[in-house]
């Protein structure tokens, strides 16, 4: 009997266990389906999530239109040309600056300023003293010399330009024809004043009369490519001469700056006036 | 050594003087004066003579030539550099040998010269006028007048 009861309880003992162990294997997978069911879920919902979520836009590249600010470039005359700072300002400020790049009077106006620089011109001050010098050297050598004050031609050239041109926005006058040729008009005038003037006229082979003879001479032989009618409006014209370029040329003379000079009277060495055989090219030059 | 050089040279620090003498023939003598601000003296350079627009000496050797040919006055000869004795109505006179105008001195002048020119050394140190001279060339001297403001017109 008690051997029944034992074999009973350890059969129920194994019953148990086996039932136990199958209840742990069908929750267990159980667990596993809904973990699986919650991961896709999760799946599904971060995937809602993703289309959502707006993707980040992309910034459009800024376009940078580059505007054409490298410096213009002119076909002018260098500086250099010019031998002389005062001459080289003349022609910045007008040239360059009114951009009177006009074919006749750019090339004919920087060639008449070049013939001025080359050779460095005076003009007689009037209110000089002349006072001869009587110089004897080591070697018993008498020698006799004229010592008296000049200016400087481009000094006076440069003021007077510049005093034309107030007086003709004065007046009114802004036609470019009109400026250009009181300009040159004027320059010749004062080219025309220098104290080397006779030596210029033998080497450029002028031989003159009167005053205006001279400045039409000097223009033929200097600036040549003027053409005809304007080489008559620089002097004779009457418009031309109602400008009062003397008498601002004379205003200038007692203003300008002094220098002392000598020359010596019995065998004077005279200046060689260089002649603009050579004409250097113009380049392309920037300007600012 | 390097005294002697800088004294040669063109120094800045000097001026010229004019001095008239014979006012009514503009003769005048011209003066040059160093003055030393260090040793608060001025030293005498040069003097040379001046007739009208006319510099006659450039150094101080030849000044004391003329100024000697005119004290001899009608004792010179036709040797005299820079004067000619001439005659006119009985009164002997010298002529200064001039470029453009003509220039005659009486007696009276010449002893008028002569005493000026023994003033125009007073007070000044004659130190540097002997041995450092101021070695004038044309250029210096129309450098020198245009500093000191003599080559303007006068009027």
């Amino acid at each position: 009997m008690q051997l029944k009861y034992v074999t009973m309880s350890t059969n129920i003992i194994i019953l148990v266990l086996i039932v136990s162990i199958i209840w742990y294997f069908y929750y267990r997978i159980r667990e596993n389906q809904k973990k699986k069911e919650l991961l896709a879920r999760k799946l599904a919902y971060v995937k809602i999530k993703k289309i959502e979520i707006p993707e980040k836009i992309e910034k459009k590249k800024e376009i940078f239109y580059e505007l054409n600010t490298h410096p213009i470039k002119l076909s002018l005359y260098s500086k250099s040309c010019f031998h002389n700072y005062g001459l080289a300002r003349i022609y910045q400020n007008i040239v360059v600056k009114t951009y009177w790049l006009n074919e006749p009077f750019h090339s004919e106006f920087s060639k008449l300023l070049q013939f001025i620089g080359s050779n460095n011109l005076w003009i007689r001050d009037p209110k000089t003293r002349e006072i001869i010098i009587n110089v004897r050297d080591n070697n018993n050598k008498l020698s006799k010399k004229i010592s008296m004050t000049v200016l400087s031609l481009s000094e006076v050239l440069e003021d007077t330009l510049n005093e034309l041109i107030l007086y003709l926005k004065r007046q009114n006058i802004y036609a470019q024809y009109d400026i250009q040729n009181a300009i040159l008009s004027a320059s010749i005038y004062i080219l025309s004043q220098s104290g080397e003037i006779d030596i210029i006229s033998k080497t450029l082979g002028i031989i003159y009369s009167d005053q205006e003879g001279l400045q039409s001479a000097l223009i033929e032989k200097i600036c040549g490519d003027i053409s005809s009618e304007t080489k008559n409006n620089l002097i004779y014209n009457d418009y031309l001469n109602s400008i009062p370029i003397k008498e601002i040329y004379n205003q200038i003379l007692f203003d300008s700056k002094q220098y002392p000079y000598t020359f010596s009277v019995d065998n004077p060495t005279t200046p060689v006036i260089k002649l603009l055989s050579y004409l250097p090219k113009k380049q392309l030059i920037s300007i600012c | 050594m390097l005294d002697e050089q800088i004294t040669k040279t063109v120094p800045s620090n000097v001026d010229l003087i004019e001095i008239p003498v014979i006012r009514n023939k503009k003769i005048c003598f011209i003066r040059a004066k160093e003055r030393v601000d260090a040793d608060k003296k001025s030293y005498l350079r040069s003097i040379l003579i001046m007739v009208g627009d006319e510099l006659i000496t450039t150094n101080f050797a030849d000044t004391v030539v003329f100024l000697a040919e005119i004290q001899k006055f009608e004792r010179g000869n036709k040797q005299n550099f820079y004067t000619s004795i001439e005659q006119h109505n009985g009164n002997i006179n010298l002529k200064l040998k001039l470029t453009s105008v003509n220039v005659y001195i009486s007696s009276v002048e010449a002893l008028a010269i002569t005493t000026m020119h023994k003033h125009a050394l007073q007070g000044m140190s004659l130190i540097r006028i002997i041995e450092d001279e101021l070695m004038l060339t044309a250029e210096t001297i129309a450098l020198y007048l245009h500093k000191n403001k003599m080559l303007e017109k006068k009027e």
